[in-house]
């Protein structure tokens, strides 16, 4: 079918199929070839199997499989029902975000010295990771509405960064610097294909910085709140440790890698974190360089992919939808990938699709399901 | 969608490809071009190499039978670290609290050490739990040859005794318990000093490095501290070959250093035996016997205001005089080997070093050095004949008989041929036989059956005062150090001392280099004739002394001694033979060897065509056992021997007899043999060599003449003895 062809060619193409035929396969295609290499690793980084008699420990990947599967059915749902319409309802997963943020700080459970999650007892939920939907529906909604008035003002532009500060204040507050990093790139990139003009950029960062040394001057900020934010630039020991066995896993897998689940840096578990932070240590080891390039080019495609929904997008609503994904799974691949190969600091974030994470799993699925669902309702 | 829109998609879009062009490079460059290093890092991760100790090879005796052996030894070790992780765990972080746990942990471990049968004091297990040469993470052994049953009940109690562990290890066992135990020797701990010494050892040259620096040799047997390193005797003088290749376990470890699995093995390999020239059963009859002559001749009453007779000590070594091979070995006071495997106890240690034990680790025969007295005279007959001294002035011919006043009075001496006998004795010019015996018709053959010393006195005066072309002044110590008189034998043997054979060149010398310890640095002839009775300062070891008279029962070839017959290393290659060692052959003028012989064999024997004369020195102890002597056989099994009487300052004298048999002479009327066996006796403050030392030669002798030599018991048997003994006792007790 030529709708299901990628190109100019469909773009003037009037037919208007079944919603299942408007759908980008290759993005599909993609997402669950990363999703299968993802759980391929992850449980070659949890089954902790060493000798023949060994059973090997399938309780993380079964999970993982039952989180893979209830995300493809939520972007399904995510993909179908027009985006358009969904519009309306952006204030609900604002304030459904707001609050599943700052209920943590009262059912909230602290693991890794960070209030982060829900425990469900079998399950734990992130919000933070379901926060970022609504974080990119809300920017998406806010930017295409002040643009398609007067042009992109500069109050519309602070308005805009202060719906987006308060969650990023109610994460922050949990701490998690790392998804704080993902929802300002997220950010940034919306405004910023939203038409921001660069006098309007300078001015925002000069506010911030004022506003800082105020803060810092009268006391609201103490020296040791700073240090956090700028730890990453001088890790402790341990830390170093860790980022240095990660690139020692990457760099002993060599252009072949060891074999799937013959890691010995993955089998002796030198790598903390290695089915979540540094589970790219693990692909890395086991798959070498053929691995490695081979999920940096699905990522690269599904991104060139959504690149090219956001370009086709009916209006400026899905674009921005669409940039917004197109930013967290950038940000997060990048910074999660390049950590593990100590060019960039070590922050706990997942990488996108790969990772182990029920939370993280749906909340990307989902946010392919909406660059779908705006590549299906491209046409008016 | 405005072109503007279009353009900023764009620049993220760059923004996308160069991130991504980073992470491509990043990538190539960990996994391209620093993979050999990363991998290199990735195997070291997670592999520690675990040294096993080697089993060191056995020590046999010429039989083949064990004296050095191997056996499993149940030990306790306590690993502080463990232990201090555990007190943490348990929140016990205060150390004064940590301390008080330790305290009461080892009073319990002490007290189920000593329910099981081994008395056990907790500060002994404090002391080695202290012991600095073990670093924190090394099991420290606390107690050694325990009862294996604490395997299963320390096992199992991990909660009461944290970080203690109930192992085995392979330990020395020595199946004839203190039987040749200078011989062997024993094993220890590797010391700091050691360690250094032997940290060249098991190099070879570098090949790669033209500046010589050296590599570990693969098939080396390098140290570690707590490594067990021979100590004495052949343990010692074998180390190399006794010492095991240590094996090596690759293991793969966890992140926390726990075991994964076994990457490579490589087994030990066990040290090479090292077979013996001792005879074991004749071992132990010497021994038996140097007890028992030291028990006899403790028995001796002193005359007058004579020192006791204390006979604290004493040696004996048998060899054949044909090859230079060491039969039996004893020294005494003993020790027991076994004390030392497993750890010496801090009383254990004060008593080898009380001075009243007489350094029990000390081998007489090879490590301490005596006057050879009267046993020298054959060599001062050597040297007379050799250089001519014989017939020379005012010395008769070795076959011409004089008479023996009792005195030599030296020619030389300051108070001149005018003054009176009385004059020239407070001058000390005057030289003495023992006990101012007089003799009448002493030639050669009779200053040796007999023992004159004025014979010698006259010999050694002779050499001194003639005039050096015609006669050296050092002749006798030429012809005594050509027998190995006063220099190491070079026996397989560490800790072997030379002694001295003085000359007047080496008493200027010693006086020059050391004043005050060598007040006088002049050489009188007093000190030549001194030399020629073995005396003055004549110091030699018992080795050398049966060592130079084999020389003379063969005929004149000088060997270096061997204790070790071969060494057989463990995996079946070629052993190692050590041959008969000749260290020089000695030309023993044709003149008077038969006359030495015939000298030496009328000290025990009185042959049918002599019986107008006395009896030799020792006559007594070869035919009369009422007086304490053998019935000896010695038409047979004919004995030439010396007996020696050497006197020590303060101090009973040291009882000498040196001589070897079957030896017999065609003048005598004998079977002309070759001698099998030569042995010396040295008893320390035991008397005449006639009464004490005579008499153990010819038990000994009579012994192997009649082929009486008992096996030899081992410890087991000893102690199932013991074992009988005392259950008869207990069964006389309720009677």
């Amino acid at each position: 079918m030529t709708a299901l062809r990628a190109g100019r060619a469909d773009f003037n193409d009037r037919e208007q199929g079944h919603i299942l035929l408007r759908l980008d396969l290759s993005i599909i295609v993609a997402t669950a070839a990363l999703v299968a290499l993802g759980s391929l690793v992850v449980y070659s980084a949890t089954r902790g199997v060493l000798t023949e008699e060994d059973i090997p420990n399938r309780s993380v990947i079964n999970k993982q499989l039952i989180f893979v599967g209830v995300g493809f059915v939520a972007a399904a749902g995510a993909s179908i029902v027009d985006y358009r319409r969904i519009r309306a309802f952006v204030p609900l997963f604002y304030t459904a975000s707001l609050l599943g943020l700052a209920g943590l700080f009262v059912f909230g459970s602290e693991f890794n010295n960070a209030t982060s999650w829900y425990s469900l007892g079998f399950i734990t939920l992130q919000p933070s990771e379901f926060a970022k939907l609504g974080l990119i529906v809300t920017m998406a909604a806010w930017f295409s509405h002040a643009r398609s008035e007067k042009g992109l003002r500069f109050i519309d532009v602070l308005a805009g960064l202060a719906l987006s500060g308060v969650l990023a204040a109610l994460v922050l507050a949990q701490p998690d610097y790392g998804t704080v990093m993902v929802y300002g790139a997220i950010v940034a990139a919306i405004v910023m294909i939203a038409g921001v003009r660069p006098a309007h950029v300078v001015a925002v960062i000069g506010m911030l910085l004022v506003g800082l040394v105020y803060a810092f001057n009268t006391g609201q900020i103490q020296a040791y709140q700073i240090e956090r934010f700028t730890a990453f630039a001088d890790p402790d020991a341990q830390v170093r440790y860790n980022v240095n066995q990660s690139e020692i896993a990457i760099g002993s897998g060599g252009l072949r890698g060891s074999g799937l689940f013959n890691g010995t840096q993955n089998n002796n578990s030198l790598v903390p974190e290695k089915e979540t932070d540094f589970i790219f240590s693990v692909l890395g080891e086991e798959l070498g360089f053929v691995g490695g390039a081979a999920m940096l080019l699905l990522f690269g495609f599904l991104l060139l992919r959504i690149w090219r929904v956001a370009h086709l997008a009916e209006n400026d609503f899905g674009r921005l939808i669409c940039i917004g994904v197109f930013a967290m799974i950038l940000f997060q691949a990048f910074q999660s990938v390049g950590m593990n190969m100590g060019m960039m600091p070590v922050t706990g974030i997942p990488l996108p699709l790969i990772s182990a994470g029920g939370s993280s799993m749906i909340t990307t699925l989902i946010a392919v399901g909406l660059v779908e669902n705006v590549h299906a309702h491209r046409l008016r | 969608m405005e072109d503007s829109a279009r353009l900023r998609l764009r620049i993220l879009g760059v923004i996308a490809v160069s991130l991504f062009v980073a992470l491509f490079g990043r990538l190539w460059y960990l996994q391209a071009l620093q993979t050999e290093q990363l991998q290199e890092v990735a195997t070291q991760n997670i592999t520690r190499t675990i040294r096993t100790q080697a089993p060191r090879g056995r020590v046999l005796d010429v039989k083949g039978r064990v004296l050095v052996d191997n056996r499993l030894s149940t030990i306790v070790t306590v690993n502080r670290e463990e232990l201090r992780t555990a007190l943490v765990d348990r929140g016990v972080r205060d150390s004064s609290e940590q301390q008080a746990f330790r305290n009461e942990m080892f009073t319990e471990l002490a007290r189920e050490l000593s329910n099981s049968g081994q008395l056990t004091k907790l500060a002994d297990l404090l002391r080695s739990y202290e012991d600095p040469s073990f670093t924190r993470f090394e099991s420290v052994p606390v107690a050694r040859d325990v009862d294996e049953d604490l395997l299963v009940f320390i096992g199992e109690r991990p909660s009461v005794f944290p970080g203690v562990q109930v192992t085995q290890e392979v330990v020395r066992s020595y199946p004839y318990g203190d039987r040749a135990a200078h011989i062997l020797g024993y094993v220890g701990s590797i010391t700091g000093n050691e360690l250094r010494e032997k940290a060249d050892t098991w190099t070879i040259p570098d090949p790669d490095d033209p500046e010589g620096a050296r590599i570990p040799d693969p098939n080396g047997k390098p140290y570690r501290s707590n490594d067990e390193i021979g100590k004495l005797g052949v343990e010692l003088f074998f180390e190399d070959d006794l010492r095991g290749v240590p094996g090596t376990r690759v293991i793969e470890v966890d992140n926390f250093s726990n075991f994964v699995r076994n990457v490579s093995t490589v087994s030990p390999r066990r040290g090479s035996d090292v077979v013996l020239t001792i005879d074991i059963d004749l071992q132990s009859r010497l021994e038996d016997e140097l007890r028992r002559s030291l028990d006899i001749a403790r028995e001796q009453v002193p005359e007058g205001d004579d020192p006791p007779y204390n006979a604290p000590a004493g040696t004996s070594v048998i060899m054949n005089p044909q090859d230079g091979s060491v039969l039996a070995m004893a020294s005494y006071p003993t020790f027991k080997p076994s004390d030392f495997t497993e750890g010496l106890s801090f009383a254990q240690k004060e008593a080898l070093d009380d001075p009243l034990a007489h350094q029990p680790l000390l081998n007489r025969a090879i490590a301490e050095i005596y006057p050879a007295a009267s046993t020298f005279k054959p060599f001062t007959a050597i040297a007379a004949e050799v250089f001519e001294v014989f017939g020379w002035e005012f010395v008769e011919d070795f076959d011409v008989p004089t008479s023996d006043p009792g005195y030599w009075r030296l020619r030389s001496c300051a108070a001149g041929d005018s003054a009176d006998l009385e004059t020239a004795r407070e001058l000390g010019c005057v030289r003495r036989n023992a006990g101012d015996a007089t003799m009448e018709g002493v030639d050669l053959r009779h200053s040796l059956t007999f023992s004159s010393d004025t014979y010698y006195y006259k010999l050694g005066e002779a050499f001194w005062i003639a005039p050096n072309e015609e006669i050296p002044d050092d002749g006798i110590q030429q012809i005594a150090s050509e027998f190995g008189l006063g220099s190491s034998t070079g026996i397989q043997l560490p800790g072997e001392k030379a002694g001295l054979m003085p000359t007047a060149a080496l008493k200027q010398e010693r006086h020059l280099a050391n004043p005050e310890a060598f007040p006088f640095g002049d050489w009188y002839s007093g000190d030549n004739a001194f030399v020629a009775i073995g005396q003055g300062d004549v110091a030699i070891t018992p080795l050398q002394l049966v060592n130079a008279y084999s020389a003379l029962a063969n005929g004149g070839t000088v060997f270096s001694p061997n204790i070790a017959r071969r060494v057989e290393p463990a995996d079946g290659s070629d052993s190692i033979e050590f041959g008969a060692r000749v260290l020089r052959e000695v030309e023993i003028p044709e003149t008077i060897k038969g006359e030495i012989l015939d000298g030496l064999l009328g000290v025990t024997f009185q042959p049918k065509v002599q019986l107008d004369r006395p009896s030799g020195t020792a006559y007594n102890a070869f035919n009369r056992p009422e007086q304490g002597g053998v019935a000896f056989d010695l038409y047979n099994w004919p004995v030439a021997g010396k007996t020696g009487t050497a006197e020590v300052t303060g101090k009973a004298d040291n009882a000498l007899f040196v001589g070897f048999g079957p030896s017999g002479s065609d003048t005598w009327g004998t079977a002309v043999l070759e001698p099998e066996y030569a042995m010396v006796v040295l008893l320390e403050e035991s008397g005449f060599g006639s009464g004490t030392a005579a008499p153990m030669v010819a038990r000994v002798f009579d012994a192997i003449a009649n082929e009486e030599i008992d096996r030899a018991l081992t410890q087991d048997e000893v102690d199932e003895f013991y074992a009988v003994q005392s259950i008869n006792d207990l069964a006389g007790a309720d009677q």
